[in-house]
């Protein structure tokens, strides 16, 4: 019997190859879809969860609400709340770790190379069992001169693996050169994670002896600090004793004038299972140490890609059921010879089962081929793993889940079927109720692709408009030095500054600590002498955000001034002194922007000029700093993080930036002038340049890549709805031949039926729009409330896509209208 | 009216060449009845077919009004066919989905008749066949008989030149393919050229002159004796 059934789906499927192809290419199409973008979400959500015991390994983030309310929320936390906390909570925690991580360069053969250190306390691989290619964890991090580095590391600068014992030199760990030895070589670890450590180093105190607000600090949040508990469940009953810890036994317990400090101050703990997609809702990713996954991204594109595959499996209802009037005999004479209608309905899904399979096997070609693209615009490594048979069979247990869900209808309809009179004349059987169920359906499909039409071009026209928003800042002209101030003392920045202005090319060049698009975590509270007093209450200080800039940094960027003055090297005073003596306060002067101004209380700009704010930024003490000028909300970080308080201030020893404004176009050239300068100056600090404008570029890099992502299947949403259209049009036209014969020998001309044909698939397609409109309405609106500056939601949007859709609609079906129409009418009308 | 001067029709398909009319030179005059009769097969379809203008020739002339049309492209043969020709089948070939009234209009719609005249011309032709009462009726509630009077209807209302049935009693019984024969014998003394294919030698006998065709010739032809 089964064989009966495979030969006549074949049979069928040959015989109605336009509709099969549509149907398989089709399915094939939706199905691709949906397992790219279950890749993609794989490995989303599998962050993190290759690292053993991931599930009883947690993070604390901390969250700091002051009075104006405005939360002040990071991932980092402070030195001493690990130790704290371990102590409090023994019943829970297995072992704790923190976290410092820092560029530094490392000399190897007379050359150095920038790269990213980690220090961890040496519990690191008893938190974090990360596999060893030499070594073990015992002894990986014994000794305070020792450095566990991964193999890829060991690759690069040995070219072997089997490196233990051997040594590196780093220019500079605390200010001073220092040589490490290798105590074990770590297995590279996969990429789907919040943080992979290439190189690690003991966290020693002596080594933070010039950053005191690094390790020995309640208050000051610079390391990442992780638990390991005892047992997954643990994590809930943990939480609730940092709470208590912190409103009971804590030191910030005595800084609270009121209330409990956990109204004002928490520390949360994450899952390290979670990071990558919540910890942005859950702390902001402030001080993050890598760019984290949106769970919003996850849901948008799970949805467009159902959509793909739930108009792919309209269309093969439709062309399935459209199409069984050709097989009304063959259900008549199978029932006449004695089969059941489940028997029938049986074969028909089957059947469909059949195509949904042979659809699997071109969606994984079709996956195939769009793997390289589809991972250069995610940035990812995604691959099809043929040896996993779970995923595998997940897969095809989604195919014929399609299967069955596409051939249950038809297989309803067409097991239906009345014998006696399908056979009694050789007359039409389709009914009213199917060809109606056919058209919303296929209202459905507009709809559906009607609506990301509109969202696509909002989401683009609203990228676009934030590509071109006025920063506050001009970004051409500008090359960016980094490194300054790497090599501990040996780079003269006043000779550096002056060898590149001798440079023709060159008009200006400042000093930084940070440039326009880096982040930047360095927050501390600033108090108002006149306001909360010297010795106000923790809450009362306001935490902002600082950068150390020189004194020509705001006219290099054109950054205006609204209030007050920029940094002058006529003034003395105007660059930030550390106290001399203990008992003493430093000095300085400061700017802000006008968020600053207002969070610290400020009625206008003009009411902060000449004012005095207290601010421990020395290691030394703290500093009274007179503010002396107001700058514009620019934006310094990428324009989706929005504006936030920031203070400037010139300390010369946080610059790690040079900006170097220049006027020609050869920066070719220039890059090659000004390496020759920094070489002559900094021999053993490494060369690194950027520009501004192509960091700024960069921000807007990963934004793009997944709209174009979201264009794709947008794309490929409406091709599969055309198809769908396209096979609906021809079935139509083969239905109406007889129809358009009689037309035609009336006297209708080839217009006359193409205009005929295209009116009736313009009705449904106008007619999705009275669901699309909404539907799209209510999503943008959503979507550009999340935005501070937005575009408007105008109608030409709606307008536009609809037409869109319609002359797609209309390009698909005049295809094969016109070929019906042209045929000789007699072909229609003979009837023997 | 038309004339055909060694008319061949060959059907090509992939391994068979089929000859379904050979050498076929026939003369109507205006105003005439024909019936064309044969065997099934023998091309009888075909021949009206291409004198209707629904088929091209593969050789041969066919005169129409004067006009050599054998070899004029689709669109042409649409023009004249529209202005000239009325067509009536065996299986009535009215569209499902519209009503009596609609069914007959069409034909005038695609010769851009307004819609006044439309309705006037719908409504006469409607009484001519005695169908007016059923106007606003689908043609899926109507009997055999009456569905043909409304194909004859249509046929009619454009005030076509010539008639072309095929087998138009075909479908229907014997008291209502009287009927049917009744009316086209009517129409030819009011003047209208009708040209009809047939199994039925009694109603080939309506017309005034009948041709035999076998295997894609003619065979006979014989004028009725005048009453």
């Amino acid at each position: 019997m089964f064989n009966n059934y495979i030969l006549t789906a074949l049979r069928n499927l040959h015989r109605h190859r336009l509709f099969s192809a549509i149907n398989i290419v089709g399915l094939a199409i939706g199905l691709a879809s949906v397992i790219l973008i279950i890749l993609f979400i794989r490995d989303e959500v599998g962050h993190d969860q290759w690292i053993a015991d991931s599930d009883r390994i947690v993070r604390v983030h901390m969250s700091y609400v002051p009075r104006d309310g405005q939360p002040f929320e990071t991932v980092r936390s402070a030195g001493r709340i690990s130790e704290a906390i371990s102590n409090d909570a023994p019943e829970y925690v297995e072992d704790a770790v923190r976290l410092i991580i820092g560029r530094s360069n490392l000399i190897r053969n007379g050359q150095s190379f920038s790269e990213l250190v980690f220090y961890g306390d040496n519990s690191f691989f008893n938190v974090f069992d990360f596999p060893f290619l030499h070594g073990d964890k015992k002894t990986a991090m014994a000794d305070v001169d020792n450095v566990v580095i991964s193999e890829k590391i060991a690759r690069k600068y040995f070219g072997r693996t089997d490196v233990i014992g051997e040594t590196l030199t780093f220019c500079c760990l605390d200010d001073k050169e220092a040589t490490v030895k290798i105590s074990a070589v770590l297995k590279d670890t996969p990429k789907n994670t919040h943080f992979n450590v290439d190189i690690m180093l003991v966290i020693e105190p002596n080594r933070f002896a010039f950053a005191p607000n690094m390790l020995d600090t309640w208050t000051s949040v610079n390391v990442y600090t992780y638990f390991k508990l005892k047992d997954a469940s643990d994590i809930a009953p943990f939480q609730a004793k940092i709470y208590d810890w912190l409103n009971e036994r804590s030191m910030f317990k005595e800084r609270m004038t009121e209330g409990k400090v956990t109204d004002a101050f928490k520390y949360k703990v994450m899952s390290i299972e979670d990071i990558h997609l919540k910890a942005i809702a859950h702390s902001g990713n402030m001080g993050g140490i890598k760019a984290l996954g949106d769970i919003k991204l996850i849901y948008s594109y799970s949805s467009i890609a159902l959509l793909v595959l739930v108009i792919a499996c309209i269309n093969f209802m439709n062309l399935s059921t459209a199409r069984s009037n050709t097989r009304a005999r063959e259900v008549a004479l199978r029932k006449v010879v004695g089969a059941s209608r489940s028997q029938l309905a049986t074969q028909f899904i089957s059947e469909s089962i059949f195509i949904c399979l042979t659809s699997f096997v071109l969606a994984l070609a079709f996956v195939e081929l769009a793997l390289p693209f589809y991972n250069d615009m995610l940035g990812k490594q995604l691959g099809l793993d043929y040896g996993n048979m779970g995923f595998l069979s997940m897969l095809v247990g989604l195919s014929v889940f399609v299967g069955l869900i596409g051939g249950a209808y038809p297989a309803f309809i067409l097991s239906n079927f009345r014998p006696a009179l399908i056979l009694k004349a050789n007359q039409s059987s389709q009914q009213g109720g199917s060809n109606r169920i056919r058209a919303y359906l296929v209202v459905f499909q507009f709809a559906a692709s009607i609506c990301l039409v509109i969202c696509t071009a909002i989401v683009y026209s609203q990228t676009n408009f934030a590509r071109n928003i006025d920063l506050g800042y001009n970004v051409t002209g500008k090359m960016i030095l980094r490194n300054i101030g790497a090599g501990g003392g040996n780079m003269d920045s006043q000779a550096l500054k002056n060898r590149l202005l001798s440079l023709p090319a060159v008009t200006n060049v400042t000093y930084s600590s940070e440039v326009p698009s880096d982040d930047n975590n360095n927050n501390t509270g600033f108090k108002r002498l006149s306001a909360g007093g010297v010795d106000g209450a923790m809450n009362e200080q306001s935490i902002l955000n600082y950068h150390s800039v020189d004194f020509d940094f705001m006219e290099t960027y054109n950054i205006k001034t609204l209030k007050g003055r920029a940094f002058s090297e006529e003034f003395p005073s105007d660059t930030a002194n550390p106290p001399e003596n203990e008992d003493e306060i430093g000095t300085g002067a400061i700017m802000l922007n006008e968020s600053a101004t207002k969070k610290m209380g400020f009625g206008s700009p003009e009411e902060a000029i000449g004012q005095m704010v207290r601010a421990s930024i020395f290691r030394a003490g703290d500093a009274d700093m007179t503010i002396i000028g107001v700058i514009p909300d620019i934006y310094f970080r990428s324009i989706k993080f929005g504006i936030r308080p920031s203070v400037y201030f010139r300390r010369t020893d946080r610059f790690r930036n040079a900006t170097i404004k220049f006027t020609t176009n050869d920066t070719a050239a220039l890059i090659e002038q000004v390496e020759q300068v920094w070489n002559e100056v900094a021999p053993m600090v490494p060369y690194r340049y950027e520009f501004v404008n192509e960091l700024i570029d960069a921000q807007y890099a990963s934004e793009e890549a997944r709209f174009n992502l979201f264009i794709v299947f947008s794309i490929l949403a409406v091709i599969v709805a055309c198809l769908g259209l396209y096979g609906l049009a021809s079935f139509t036209a083969e239905q109406r031949t007889k129809e358009i014969g009689i037309r035609k020998v009336l006297g209708a001309s080839v217009s006359d039926i193409i205009k005929l044909l295209i009116w009736q698939f313009s009705k449904p397609v106008l007619f999705s729009n009275i669901i699309a409109w909404p539907a799209a309405y209510f999503l943008m609106k959503d979507y550009l409330n999340t935005f501070q500056y937005r575009i408007d939601l105008s109608l030409a949007y709606f307008i536009l896509a609809s037409i869109l859709a319609l002359i797609i609609a209309w390009i698909t079906v005049t295809w094969h209208a016109a070929k019906v129409a042209r045929a000789k009418p007699i072909n229609a009308l003979r009837y023997e | 009216m038309l004339k055909l001067n060694n008319l061949c029709k060959v059907y090509q398909t992939e391994e068979v060449e089929t000859t379904a009319l050979d050498n076929i030179n026939i003369d109507i005059e205006k105003g005439e009845f024909v019936a064309i009769m044969g065997p099934s097969g023998c091309g009888k379809s075909t021949l009206l077919n291409i004198i209707g203008m629904l088929d091209s020739p593969t050789s041969g002339e066919y005169h129409f009004l004067g006009d050599e049309i054998a070899h004029a492209n689709e669109k042409q043969l649409a023009n004249i066919r529209k202005k000239n020709i009325g067509f009536i089948f065996q299986s009535f070939n009215l569209i499902e989905e519209l009503t009596v009234f609609e069914n007959v209009e069409l034909a005038l719609l695609y010769n851009d008749v307004p819609s006044k005249e439309r309705k006037e011309r719908v409504t006469r032709v409607l009484d001519k066949v005695g169908i007016a009462h059923r106007a606003k009726h689908m043609p899926s509630q109507l009997s055999g008989g009456q569905q043909q009077r409304v194909a004859v209807a249509r046929a009619l209302v454009a005030e076509p030149a010539m008639i072309l049935a095929d087998e138009p009693t075909g479908n229907l019984d014997r008291a209502q393919g009287e009927e049917v024969m009744d009316m086209l014998k009517k129409l030819n003394e009011e003047g209208s050229t009708i040209i009809m294919v047939t199994h039925s030698p009694s109603h080939a006998d309506y017309a005034r002159r009948t041709i035999n065709l076998f295997d894609g010739q003619v065979v006979t032809e014989m004028y009725r004796a005048a009453e």
